[in-house]
């Protein structure tokens, strides 16, 4: 990081941070898994829910956190752009210190919960650790994604319409159309198109990744049992993994060009 | 010293600048007058690199911007309406501002005591009330003792009081030689503060002279019928 990039990070860290909205995300997150883990067990069934309470809210709030967030510091970003500053490194501080904190709301969130529940089972231990980096994961990206739109999208309702739209389209509704295309198509061979429909959609690899943790994949997603199949092992993770990467930089590179071209 | 020469830029099919040709001169006040929608800050933003031309070029004291952002260095700016993170306070901003420019050199915080604000820079900006931060907004203007003062419509949403005060440090920085353009709707206000106008309309400059120049011109005895004889003009 340049010295101007790790300036902008710190004092955007400093506002983000001291946003009541970010406390009360990581108290939520406190407190659901707090709360699934002393009445419901340390077994599986808590943090299945915990991975579908994270799944839902984590994307959700951060989309549109992150929209509203840079839309509202449009004025503030006109004149940290007057100032000797180059925009990539005023686009990296502005993305570092958005992402660090709603990181940070919901690492320590889930993880103090679950660091004071922990137990000698490998199973636990493995689902406990694959639940915060999943969460993580789905932060960034979502960082990511919701910036990008920021940028691209100068009315802030339209913007933020786009943001919740995605967001319903790649958790919500992209299952079901998959699910429509397996059984109007049962016919065929689709395992092979399944895979890259699920590969297009970072939400559902998320969920995949958790799938592969637990032994309930007919539970959550029709997507999840064809491919639990596929991608079980290690391979399986990796080649998440790396998608994951792919859907963290592309659009950052595509918010970056956005904001490179954009008129203040 | 600023010098512009063809610069246009359209938003979407729209043209703002139509090929503006203006100089801006070290040591004196230049007004940038025109109607709403005319071009006035898109030609500012523009000087700042906040919104990119099409085409054109300029030079600060005779250096043509290019894409090194060092020259912004040398300028101080102070938006029409100022928005900061609501949640660091006043202090912490002038900090930031500061550490982003490894060579500030000395500052120049007498506003911060003519305002009185000392005591509201410890509050979140959030806090402050409009007029405030309006103060804040000039004194980050200054802060830097920049060569080149950029202000649009500086005096909006401050009390009689702090308008004497910004106005009196204005005319102290063009005794200093230095460059300073003023957008503003309050004709007195110009007429106090200007030496030069540039009028703009439809992204074109329409006039560029001196404020007596302007009057003698259009055979008024006020800036604010001199301005108007002048729009007539055009449309006619």
């Amino acid at each position: 990081m340049s010295g101007a990039t790790r300036r902008i990070f710190q004092y955007q860290l400093r506002d983000v941070g001291r946003s009541r909205w970010v406390l009360a995300y990581a108290g939520f997150f406190l407190l659901s898994s707090e709360g699934l883990l002393r009445f419901s067990g340390v077994d599986s069934k808590a943090l299945l829910g915990l991975t579908n309470i994270v799944l839902l809210i984590v994307p959700f709030v951060t989309m549109v956190f992150t929209t509203m967030y840079v839309y509202s510091s449009r004025e503030f970003i006109e004149v940290m752009l007057a100032q000797p500053v180059r925009r990539r490194q005023l686009y990296t501080g502005i993305l570092a210190g958005m992402c660090v904190p709603l990181l940070l709301a919901v690492v320590v969130g889930l993880g103090v919960p679950l660091a004071i529940h922990w137990t000698g089972d490998a199973a636990f231990r493995t689902r406990a650790i694959t639940l915060v980096v999943c969460a993580a994961f789905l932060t960034v990206i979502t960082t990511v994604a919701a910036v990008w739109i920021a940028f691209s999208v100068s009315d802030r309702l339209r913007g933020l319409a786009i943001g919740i739209g995605s967001w319903l389209l790649l958790s919500v509704v992209y299952d079901g159309v998959v699910l429509a295309v397996i059984t109007g198509l049962s016919d065929y061979p689709l395992d092979k198109a399944i895979l890259t429909l699920s590969f297009l959609n970072p939400l559902d690899l998320v969920r995949l990744l958790m799938l592969l943790q637990f032994d309930v994949a007919a539970l959550m997603s029709y997507t999840g049992v064809l491919l639990v199949e596929l991608l079980s092992g290690i391979t399986g993770v990796l080649c998440i993994a790396a998608a994951l990467l792919f859907w963290t930089i592309v659009p950052g590179w595509m918010g970056f060009r956005a904001f490179r071209k954009r008129d203040f | 010293m600023i010098e512009i020469r063809g610069l246009t830029k359209a938003f979407g099919k729209v043209p703002v600048l139509s090929g503006i040709d203006v100089t801006f001169a070290a040591g004196r006040v230049t007004a940038v007058l025109g109607p709403n929608a005319a071009g006035k800050t898109t030609l500012l933003k523009t000087i700042l690199g906040l919104t990119h031309a099409d085409s054109g070029e300029m030079l600060i004291d005779g250096i043509a911007i290019g894409d090194d952002p060092s020259y912004r260095s040398r300028i101080g700016y102070m938006p029409q309406l100022a928005s900061f993170p609501s949640h660091l306070t006043g202090r912490e901003l002038l900090d930031m501002l500061t550490a982003l420019r490894s060579n500030a050199g000395s500052l120049d915080r007498r506003l911060v005591e003519a305002f009185d604000i000392s005591d509201h820079l410890s509050k979140q900006i959030g806090t402050l009330s409009g007029g405030t931060r309006q103060k804040v907004n000039a004194v980050i203007a200054f802060l830097f003792q920049p060569g080149i003062l950029i202000l649009d419509e500086p005096t909006a949403g401050l009390d009689p009081v702090a308008t004497g005060i910004l106005k009196d440090h204005i005319a102290e920085a063009r005794a200093d030689g230095k460059t300073i353009l003023v957008t503003s709707h309050i004709i007195s206000e110009v007429e106090e503060l200007a030496d030069d106008v540039v009028f703009i309309l439809d992204g074109r400059v329409r006039f560029s002279g001196t404020v007596s120049s302007l009057k003698a011109g259009t055979r008024q005895h006020t800036l604010e019928r001199a301005i108007a004889k002048l729009m007539m003009d055009v449309a006619a």
